[in-house]
């Protein structure tokens, strides 16, 4: 998909766990990982909100557009 | 946007009644498919032997017998094939009827089912089509039986076509919203 997920490079800056990010955000595991690995196909804006306010940083620092990237599926 | 209307599940009481009901015609047609192919056999193998009296369909297997062994053997054939597909599609059908299958239905496995269903019915559709072109044959040389429904299996598959059409946009939808965070 040409939205790729930069979560996990936050959370390296942040130096935080996907668990504990887990815990502040609410979601479960398996959904912050379909996330992090970019197979989300849609973000929820409240989702989206929450992990912005964990991670203290902009939407723009965890989305990035790539033009040309191939879907994966 | 109208708000969504409530869709009532079928009840588990009803699920298992259709899923026995299935069954029960599943076994049927194979019932139905042996019959006509001991029927062939003693027809050839048993002199005198007649099947109008023996057998619920009134067909008259000895003077097709007698007409051509070859029409005889391609007609039987047909029919074997047609009563095979049909119980082919309904034990799809019993498949669909499945607890496990009724707990997750939008899966492709579940249209796969479908498919196959629109397939199988489309074949029998084709096969009684090409079985009453022989039949008409026949029937001009005072030898044919009665036909099948070729129309209307065409147009079950057709329906059956366009329900599982429908029901991958819903597996498109349902995966869409699995993969929403």
């Amino acid at each position: 998909m040409p939205i790729i997920v930069n979560m996990d490079v936050m959370m390296a800056r942040r130096k935080m766990s996907l668990n504990e990010l887990s815990d502040r955000v609410g979601l479960t595991l398996a959904n912050l990982s379909i996330l992090k690995t970019g197979k989300a196909k849609a973000i929820r804006f409240s989702t989206l909100e929450a992990i912005c306010e964990a991670l203290q940083c902009q939407p723009a620092d965890i989305l990035e557009y790539v033009p040309g990237e191939e879907p994966e599926d | 946007m109208p708000a969504p209307q409530q869709v009532k599940a079928p009840s588990p009481r009803l699920v298992k009644t259709m899923n026995f009901l299935t069954w029960i015609v599943y076994i049927g047609l194979l019932i139905k498919a042996g019959t006509y192919l001991f029927e062939y056999l003693m027809v050839i193998f048993v002199p005198g032997f007649n099947t109008e009296e023996l057998s619920w369909h009134n067909i008259n297997f000895p003077e097709l017998y007698e007409f051509s062994f070859i029409h005889y053997s391609v007609v039987v054939f047909f029919m074997i094939i047609i009563t095979g597909v049909k119980a082919y599609a309904v034990s799809e059908v019993t498949d669909l009827l499945k607890e496990k299958t009724l707990s997750a239905p939008f899966r492709p496995y579940v249209a796969g089912i479908l498919m196959r269903i629109c397939y199988a019915l489309c074949a029998v559709g084709i096969i009684a089509l090409l079985h009453n072109l022989h039949n008409n044959w026949l029937r001009a040389h005072n030898a044919g039986l009665k036909g099948w429904d070729d129309a209307d299996w065409l147009y079950a598959a057709g329906l059956v076509y366009i329900i599982a059409s429908v029901f991958k946009r819903g597996i498109v939808l349902q995966t869409e919203n699995d993969l929403t965070v």
